[in-house]
């Protein structure tokens, strides 16, 4: 019983290493971080591996050009905007400043490229088309020597589908020298095209058509075309002719004219004439597209080209050409995700099955919907129709986690997107809910870092729990369970289990082979106890994919809300705009790469409705209007996350999970105290100055159910303690969530090679087995193979001990070996001391630790981390032996650690690797040591707090007084609530509280502890160790609460682009020192944090896909104290798209002057308004009137130009002087 | 022989001829034997007389005179056809100094950053303007050539040939590459007039333009969205096919390829890269 007391008491003394190392090391009392320890970002011109203009954190990535002080958006060189060509008309976004460098080139401030001249349009040039600027439109037609039309009231998709609509006929050219005897020469082409050849145009003629009498004979021949479907005969001259059809190939009347798609064979064929013979009326959404027959043996009755099936066959089902599904790797949801999975996106194209992986470690989920509503044909309904849709999208996983944060709030979690709710209760006082995600992200199976390692550790740590099930005896002399009865169920150990597994590549799961690894422990007692076997077999089962089970999109309304994309209600109120203010309707170039996969499969069924192209003619405009089965409308719908909208929440979510300085408090959120390291380590300036209870988060998720729990585990211990004969002690359930970390061996390696359909990565591979590895990465012998196994066990070593207060005295032989630990004098330890130890390996292993001999798996536990490493260390403070005598151990200081390791073949040590030491009982002479105070020291708190309670942490049981003057102990007054038991010890040690007086400005406090407040009893105070000096404590507080000094734009604007940028400013004052604001279009329940963590007082949020309308953005802003501030502006943005145009013109005196409706530029020539406005013409003046020297009888064209490069293709007016 | 001629027209063909012959009954002498050779020499120089007609005369267009610009165009027409596909292997650059290895080949970056949750800088400004200067870079020593070829094989023919070094532009437009050659160039021969040859142009059907339009259009998606839905793609360019290939460190290689040709336009881009777990390394 005393070696359980001593191993439970031992284990609570545990903290990982970093933790209580760092806190001894800076002082003695530490507070929290008080600077901020984000990595620092510098700029890099050039990186050593070629990249240029790169924020680095390692300065040996950089080559030239670092910039020590400043990130790159803020350098001259570096800063990011838009690249214009202004003779090629092109825009480039994202260029850096120093990279925009050429001829005719110049760099705009503006990354989204939102210009003046930079709106595509579809610029038609002979029989093709172009979705490009107007400058690059003439550019075009000047080269290809054609003429252009450009127009701005088509999209992409309506411009590409325009071009095969064009009419074409054969352009007959006369043979030089104009012998009649000889025939004349044809090409079958665009009218504009015929033009540039010098040939005379025939609509809808063929070149073999007997009236041009040319020298193209019919053949029976095939070809396909570009743009086009079908396949199609050719003449002699190469030209095409008409739709393949074997029936009609000696029909001279088939070599006449041309007849249209819809009039040729098989027009309406269900299958689009897929793998037809005879004839060649391919339709690719129906099923046929031309293609090579040789190529795959087909043999069409004539010529060498078919039209291929495009459909695919995909586990007995046959998908439409461009639809696309999900495919997992095993179960889905609810956490059942299994290590090394990913989800895959497959599409059909044109009869092949692309495979396309969303994101690896599970960053992206696959999202499907199979079927929406379309209008019908006469637009009178819609109707719902089966097509299936799938796309990759950012998985919010991570935002769920942070719910769990004593900043962030559990009830919110079924409202964020990926997150439920999971609640545990198995007794009054073990009952808690987390937030978890749906989709649980992956881990990586081998850390680059120790950090890393432990961040994984600690979220996995966030369903470790100690559940206390006291018990007393009843009046027949049995025990009765008096709370927490359900902890001894071993089903509470699957619930937690399940947890477990649900907040990433944690606990007891399966991999994608069905191999299952033990990272969960259910402890009763310090027993391990086995789960359920059939809820094992369940578990193993979950590597096979449920059939029919796919990822929902999910409801990103109040996303898209917050951001200002889905319109918003003063957008509604807003008659004068016409149609939405959504981006939808408004923004053209949001389907400059294509629309939503809604639209997709809109198109593809209009298409079996009316023919391939009409079809996209007709369902362009539709598409950013659609409606469907989800909230999320437009080319948003079905299966959402497209070009466009899609990618944008995906962007807004990848900026949310890692850029906010929110996510660093995800590090605080476990039961480990490797929370509390890596919050250390890694909380930002505004995580600290939000004043963040550590101590509490270390330990729960709740901070008054953990309070509970350590009194009803206090109270516990002193009835087993000090409660005479009672045999009916509290029972200590333990549940123990670890990383999780792959089966040893190497068997299954070869398992993750082969499979076209699904590519290996190194995830996968290295979750086969411990002994993976992945190898020859971006080879084409790219592979997952068995590393080199030695056959032997782990030899392990002492690591060196260096600047401590004790040494390594001897080595142990014998067995697997050891060492003996004194301190420097040879004697034994000093208790109430950190003692930081550890042991390396020859090779990769996982190491434990006990104090009693036990096997591998039982033993109590990891050293540092349960992860494949080489380096185990480990961190606990030595408690004193007297004073665990003075509350009835019996323990007189000598102590045996035993360590065993097995490597990631499964060879284990044989015997135990022991650490052998002796701690000096009594008596104390040290006064007590202040670890840790929150909040921390010299931080501000709130304007509006008149006291502020605070915890003073102790290194060994103490009593603990403050002062507003520096006096000794027992002279001051006013006492901190200290724990009385050597078992209550926290993380960071022995928790104090006191409420103190707060008053404005800085407030200093005096604080000094004295020890062993026991002896106090017995009459041995004389005997107690009291604080010869003082801790100051101050905290200060702000002279005035944070406040919105102003939030900019706060004025209407017009614009001359859409979408444009606009950037919202807002100015904050007063308060504390760290200003962070949030944004909002909606409200203030939903709220966007600023894109700027400089924690100044300018705040700056760029926004470049803002619409035109009425607009209201909701401010937020916080300091360090938590006090917060509230702000709204309203303004209206108004599109500009009109040219300036004239409103008075007149003449006097041989002055002719002319005032515009906008301030302008204008030029004039006096030959014609067709002049290039950069290049041509007479200055004419800028502003709002202009004036210019007149010549009697002389024709003005004047042409004007307004701020947004709007200037009209012809004049602005035309006027002759009198 | 007048009389082999006289028998010619008045029989209608040598058929006739022949039969009259065997008609005779008589087996061919020798005298008869030599009419025959004599009448097939006869229409033998009758036919090279009117292709002689017909090409020196009738001068049909696809065949002219001076640059024998069939040569010259299949000569430029293979260089560009072989630049393009060179090229697009890897980002239109000649030597791309900043890649990623993916399946045995080398993706050159042209948007990428090395953080997590940030958009990509563009490495590589005006993709097309750069495609065309390191194609004409890479093209013109071996255009130069062709035309040099082609000045030889007319001087060879017996034209006097003076021109100055031809100044090479290209420029890409939709569905052609269009070499432009700048070389006064004058072709001359005794019996005829001369030519003089200024500008003309080689024009090459290639799908590059519209590969790098689209690629261009990925790659300013990827700066702002971190992404790009290559499915809405297919459906509006039908002729190219896409794949996407996502990496475990948040790469993603892009392929681009012309169905018809099977040109390939292929870049990598590492944009809104997310990290594997928690990961605090960048």
């Amino acid at each position: 019983m005393s070696l359980t007391q001593i191993v439970l008491l031992l284990i609570a003394n545990f903290a990982f290493a970093f933790s209580i190392a760092s806190v001894y090391e800076a002082k003695p009392v530490s507070a929290v971080v008080s600077n901020p320890a984000t990595p620092v970002l510098k700029c890099c011109e050039r990186l050593k591996n070629g990249a240029t203009c790169q924020d680095v954190v390692d300065d040996n990535l950089c080559q030239s050009g670092l910039n020590e002080g400043s990130r790159c958006a803020s350098t001259s060189t570096c800063r990011l905007g838009c690249c214009v060509n202004d003779v090629e008309g092109t825009f480039d976004k994202n260029v850096a400043q120093s990279r925009c460098i050429g001829a005719n080139t110049r760099w705009v401030d503006d990354k989204n490229c939102n210009v003046p001249g930079s709106t595509p349009g579809c610029c038609i040039i002979g029989s093709t088309n172009a979705f490009v600027t107007q400058t690059r439109c003439e550019v075009l037609s000047r080269n290809l020597g054609v003429p252009k039309e450009w127009r701005t009231n088509l999209n992409e998709a309506q411009c590409v589908a325009l071009a095969s609509e064009q009419k074409q006929g054969a352009c007959v050219v006369a043979p030089s020298g104009g012998n009649a005897l000889l025939k004349n020469s044809c090409s079958f082409t665009t009218q504009s095209r015929c033009i540039g050849l010098g040939g005379i145009f025939s609509e809808d003629y063929l070149c073999t058509s007997s009236e041009l009498n040319t020298n193209c004979e019919k053949t029976d021949k095939t070809k396909c075309v570009e743009g086009k479907d079908g396949v199609y005969f050719i003449d002699s001259c190469g030209n095409p002719a008409n739709i393949y059809d074997s029936s009609r190939v000696n029909d001279d009347s088939y070599w006449q004219r041309v007849i249209f798609k819809t009039e040729s064979c098989n027009a309406n064929a269900e299958d689009g004439n897929a793998k037809s013979v005879s004839c060649g009326n391919c339709n690719r959404f129906s099923g046929g597209i031309c293609s090579s027959a040789l190529e795959v043996g087909f043999n069409p009755t004539l010529g060498d080209f078919y039209c291929k099936d495009t459909s695919c066959m995909y586990n007995g089902k046959n998908y439409k050409n461009t639809e696309s599904w999900c495919v997992y790797d095993g179960a889905i949801g609810n956490g059942s995700d299994v290590v090394g999975s990913r989800h895959w996106k497959y599409v059909c194209s044109l009869g092949k099955i692309q495979v396309e992986p969303c994101a690896d470690y599970r960053n992206e989920i696959c999202v499907q919907t199979n079927t929406f509503n379309v209008p019908s044909v006469d637009g009178t309904t819609t109707e719902e129709i089966a097509f299936a849709n799938a796309n990759c999208r950012v998985n919010n996983g991570r935002a769920c986690i942070q719910l769990n944060t004593d900043k962030g709030n559990v009830s919110e979690c079924d409202k964020r997107l990926d997150c439920e709710t999971r609640k545990i209760d198995f007794g009054d006082n073990f009952k808690f809910n987390v937030c978890v995600p749906k989709y649980p992200n992956g881990f990586r199976i081998n850390p680059p870092s120790s950090e890393s390692s432990k961040l994984n550790e600690a979220v996995c740590g966030i369903a470790s729990r100690t559940c206390i099930v006291p018990q007393q005896k009843d009046a027949w002399g049995n025990c009765e369970i008096l709370d927490n009865a359900k902890c001894l169920d071993e089903k509470s150990g699957e619930e937690m289990n399940n947890l477990c597994m649900s907040l990433g590549d944690c606990g007891m799961k399966v991999n994608v082979q069905g191999k299952i690894s033990d990272n969960f422990h259910y402890k009763v007692d310090g027993k391990n106890t086995l789960l359920n076997s059939g809820y094992i077999s369940k578990l193993k089962n979950m590597f096979v994919p449920v059939a029919g089970q796919y990822a929902e999109p999910g409801d990103t309304t109040a996303y898209l809300e917050a951001a200002g994309i889905l319109g918003t209600p003063e957008a509604a109120d807003d008659s004068s705009d016409s149609g939405s203010s959504s981006i939808f309707s408004k923004i053209p170039t949001l389907t400059y790469v294509g629309a939503g996969a809604a639209g997709v499969g809109y198109i593809a069924y209009a298409a079996h409705i009316w023919g391939s192209q009409a079809a996209i003619m007709e369902a362009a405009p539709g598409m950013a209007g659609m409606t469907g089965t989800t909230p999320i409308m437009g080319a948003f719908s079905g299966a959402m996350i497209s070009a466009g909208l899609g990618m944008l929440i995906g962007s807004l979510l990848a900026k949310a999970t890692g850029a906010s300085p929110g996510f660093a408090t995800v590090a605080a959120i476990s039961g480990a105290v490797a929370a509390l390291v890596a919050y250390e380590q890694y909380a930002t300036a505004i995580g600290n100055a939000l004043n963040v209870d550590i101590a509490t988060l270390g330990l729960c998720a709740e901070p008054t159910l953990c309070t509970i729990i350590l009194s009803a585990a206090i109270l516990t211990m002193i009835i087993s303690l000090f409660g005479g004969r009672n045999d009916c002690k509290p029972v200590k359930v333990e549940y123990s969530c670890e990383a999780w970390q792959p089966p040893s061996g190497a068997e299954d390696c070869a398992k993750c090679n082969g499979d076209p359909l699904k590519p290996c990565s190194e995830y996968r591979c290295e979750s086969l087995g411990a002994g993976c590895e992945f190898i020859n990465k971006g080879t084409t012998n790219e592979m997952c193979t068995a590393a080199k196994d030695d056959a032997g066990f782990p030899v392990l070593s002492p690591q060196t001990i260096i600047d401590k207060p004790y040494k390594i005295a001897n080595l142990i032989s014998g067995g697997s070996g050891g060492f003996s630990v004194t301190s420097l004098d040879g004697g034994c330890l000093e208790s109430n001391t950190p003692f930081e130890f550890g042991i390396n390996s020859n090779e990769p292993a996982q190491c434990k630790f006990d104090v009693e001999l036990k096997d591998f798996t039982d033993m109590a536990s990891s050293f540092g981390t349960n992860g494949y490493v080489y380096n185990h260390s480990t961190i606990f403070v030595l408690p004193d032996p007297a004073h665990g005598e003075s509350q009835g151990l019996d323990w007189k200081g000598n102590l045996t650690v035993y360590a065993k390791c097995r490597d990631r073949f499964g060879h284990e040590t044989p015997n135990f690797y022991k650490i052998e030491m002796c701690i000096k009982q009594g008596p104390d002479m040290t006064p007590p040591r202040i670890n840790y105070v929150t909040p921390a020291n010299d931080a501000m708190i709130s304007y509006n707090s008149n006291d502020q309670n605070v915890s003073v942490y102790t290194n060994e049981v103490s009593e603990c007084r403050w002062s507003s003057v520096d006096e000794d102990f027992d002279v001051m007054r006013e006492s901190f609530s200290c724990p009385a038991n050597i078992n209550q010890k926290s993380a960071f040690g022995y928790k104090c509280d006191a409420s103190l007086p707060i008053s404005s400005g800085e407030n200093k406090f005096y604080v000094r502890c004295k020890d062993q407040p026991w002896l106090d009893a017995v009459g041995r105070n004389g005997e107690r160790n009291s604080n010869q000096e003082s801790f100051m404590y101050v905290l200060t507080k702000p002279s005035s609460q944070i406040m919105i000094d102003w939030i900019e734009p706060s004025e209407d604007m017009d614009v001359g682009t859409i979408p444009t940028t606009i950037v919202l400013k807002a100015q904050t004052s007063g308060g504390g020192t760290y200003h962070q604001c949030k944004y909002s279009f909606s409200g203030y329940e939903n709220m966007i944090e600023f894109n700027d963590f400089d924690f100044n007082t300018l705040h700056e949020q760029v926004f470049d896909q803002m619409t035109p309308g009425r607009k209201r953005i909701y401010v937020q802003c916080a300091d360090e104290t938590g006090d917060v501030a509230q702000g709204d502006v309203r303004f209206r943005i108004t599109y500009d798209s009109s040219e300036p145009e004239i409103a008075r013109v007149w003449q006097s005196n041989g002055q002719l002057t002319f005032i515009t409706t906008e301030e302008a530029e204008c030029k004039y020539s006096t030959e014609n308004g067709e002049f290039n406005f950069e290049t041509g013409g007479r200055d004419a003046g800028t502003g709002n009137t202009h004036t210019l020297g007149v010549v009697r009888g002389t024709k003005y064209y004047i042409k004007c130009k307004d701020k947004f490069g709007h200037v009209p293709a012809g004049s602005s007016i035309v006027v002759r002087a009198t | 022989m007048i009389n082999e001629y006289n028998r010619i027209y008045k029989y209608g063909n040598v058929k006739n001829i022949m039969r009259l012959g065997e008609k005779d009954g008589a087996k061919m002498s020798f005298r008869d034997k030599r009419a025959q050779v004599t009448i097939f020499i006869v229409i033998a120089i009758v036919v090279v007389g009117a292709l002689l007609v017909y090409f020196l005369w009738a001068k049909p267009t696809s065949v002219t005179q001076g640059a024998k610009r069939s040569g010259f165009e299949g000569c430029v027409d293979d260089v560009i056809k072989q630049e393009v596909e060179n090229l697009g292997m890897t980002a239109g650059m000649i030597q791309p100094e900043f890649t990623y290895m993916y399946n045995g080949e080398n993706f050159a970056y042209l948007c990428y950053t090395n953080l997590y949750h940030t958009a990509c800088v563009n490495q590589m400004p005006f993709l097309k303007q750069s495609f065309e200067e390191s194609l004409l870079r890479a093209s013109k020593e071996k255009i130069n050539s062709c035309y040099k070829n082609s000045m030889t094989e007319l001087q060879s023919k017996g034209y006097d040939i003076s021109s100055s070094e031809p100044n090479i532009t290209i420029s890409l437009v939709p569905s052609e590459v269009v070499v432009d050659i700048n070389a006064g160039t004058t072709v001359s021969r005794t019996s005829e007039n001369t030519q003089y040859l200024n500008d003309f142009s080689v024009k090459t059907n290639s799908p590059i333009y519209n590969m790098l339009i689209v690629s261009t259009s990925i790659i300013q998606y990827e700066t702002t969205m971190g992404d790009t839905d290559t499915s809405a793609l297919t459906v509006y360019y039908p002729d190219l096919s896409f794949n996407k290939v996502k990496r475990s460190d948040g790469t993603k290689v892009y392929v681009v390829q012309d169905r018809l040709s099977g040109i390939k336009f292929q870049f990598a881009t590492r944009s809104f890269a997310l990290p594997a777990g928690y990961d605090v390394s960048s």
